[in-house]
């Protein structure tokens, strides 16, 4: 007997199922009907792309945050100590930068400049403030609450984020993300403005940072077309304007020093 | 358009002519008639989805046939299949011969059984058996021989077998 002719007679009885050929056909047509796979990954491509970024603000802020706490912390540091041991430690300071330091709503205009004040005030106020310039260095500090003098940020001066990274950022309460260069005692007053004064800035927010030891000291920021400017302000404010994003601001300040004010808009460039 | 039709409708045609080729190819590896089912609709899915250009309709059974064997090692390697015992399913034959002659095929280890199914029934020479299990002839060769002398110790030396 042959073996091939048995074993391919025992296979000739061996028949599939023709049924399976319908499902083969089936499936196959189902699958290329299968949209799921495809739109499925354009969404998660669009997640990754567009939206994830812009959900996930809270890493890029992370790393600034860090580096705020740790200037925040040591301010917290320096102003732990007690007034005593600060006065102490410093020495007695210069004319100048007692003039500097503080804003009088009211100084009379005295005519003796020293040589050497006249030189630190043109080194701490540029020569946009030509008013200061004029003026003694007495008048540098006083000139900001005895008129409302106006000045304009030239148009080049396109205001950018600045991080918080800079050593010199101001840190006010809290792990505050504050891109202005704030004097050390003021605040902005807005949570909002606290997170991110350069963004609500371009926003258009209304700004307002008070010093926490003197509550007629403080500066407002907001766009020179809202109503907040309506009242002009009155004699005793600093007044400024800058533009920032294709947006015309206005600047307020009240006992502030011009180069406060001059540090807080360089800060923003 | 009318070449996807011609293409189709040759796939279809191919699809049904091959069809117990595959279907018993895919048992005499697998024993088990439901795995053979899978690996049927697996092989000829990937057929109808493949843009494969073939030469020949040699081509395309030789293709299929690879697959086909391609397909059952997965099946093998699968850890659900390791875990499974085939249920001994008695096929009927006609003659008692064609039982024998089976059940002695499927004893075989399975690459024995890959060679001699595919030498006996399909005709294939020893050369298009290499060429499509992507072996050397003579392993081919060997294989062959070993399942052969397997075969008569298991059909009990009966001298009317001839191989």
């Amino acid at each position: 007997m042959n073996f091939k002719e048995i074993y391919k007679s025992a296979n000739d009885n061996i028949k599939g199922d023709r049924a399976l050929i319908d499902n083969v056909y089936k499936k196959a047509q189902r699958k290329q009907r299968n949209f799921f796979a495809p739109s499925f990954a354009a969404a998660v491509a669009l997640f990754a792309l567009v939206l994830y970024p812009s959900i996930n603000t809270h890493h890029a802020d992370r790393t600034a945050e860090t580096k705020i706490a740790k200037i925040y912390d040591s301010r917290l540091n320096e102003k732990s100590e007690p007034p005593e041991k600060k006065l102490a430690e410093s020495e007695i300071p210069t004319q100048s930068e007692k003039k500097t330091d503080t804003v009088q709503p009211k100084k009379e205009q005295t005519s003796n400049d020293t040589p050497q004040a006249q030189a630190a005030t043109e080194n701490s106020v540029p020569a946009q403030t030509e008013v200061t310039a004029e003026n003694s260095p007495a008048e540098d500090v006083a000139v900001l609450s005895e008129t409302a003098e106006e000045f304009a940020v030239s148009g080049a001066d396109t205001f950018s984020a600045k991080l918080a990274s800079d050593s010199s950022a101001p840190i006010q309460s809290g792990s505050i993300t504050a891109y202005a260069l704030l004097p050390s005692d003021m605040s902005f007053e807005s949570p909002v403005s606290r997170q991110k004064n350069v963004a609500a800035l371009s926003a258009g927010e209304h700004l307002l940072a008070k010093s926490c030891e003197n509550d007629d000291r403080y500066i407002e920021i907001f766009p020179t077309n809202s109503a907040v400017c309506a009242d002009g302000g009155n004699s005793s404010e600093y007044i400024a304007h800058f533009a920032y994003d294709g947006t015309d601001y206005t600047l307020i300040a009240k006992n502030v020093t011009v180069a406060e004010i001059d540090a807080l808009l360089k800060s923003l460039k | 358009m009318h070449e996807a039709y011609c293409a189709d409708a040759y796939k279809q045609a191919m699809t049904e002519k091959y069809f117990d080729t595959v279907y018993r190819l895919a048992l005499s590896q697998t024993k088990d008639r439901h795995k053979a089912d899978d690996v049927l609709q697996e092989v000829f899915l990937r057929y109808i989805k493949t843009d494969k250009t073939f030469e020949s309709e040699e081509h395309v059974k030789a293709w299929l046939i690879r697959v086909t064997v391609n397909c059952c090692k997965s099946t093998f390697t699968n850890s659900w299949f390791k875990k499974t015992v085939p249920l001994s399913e008695d096929l009927v034959f006609e003659t008692p011969e064609q039982h024998d002659v089976y059940s002695a095929v499927e004893k075989l280890p399975r690459k024995y059984r890959t060679v001699i199914h595919l030498f006996y029934f399909e005709d294939l020479s020893v050369k298009s058996i290499a060429k499509i299990l992507k072996t050397k002839e003579t392993t081919v060769k060997s294989q062959l021989h070993r399942g052969r002398e397997m075969l008569k110790n298991m059909l009990g030396g009966r001298s009317e077998y001839e191989f």
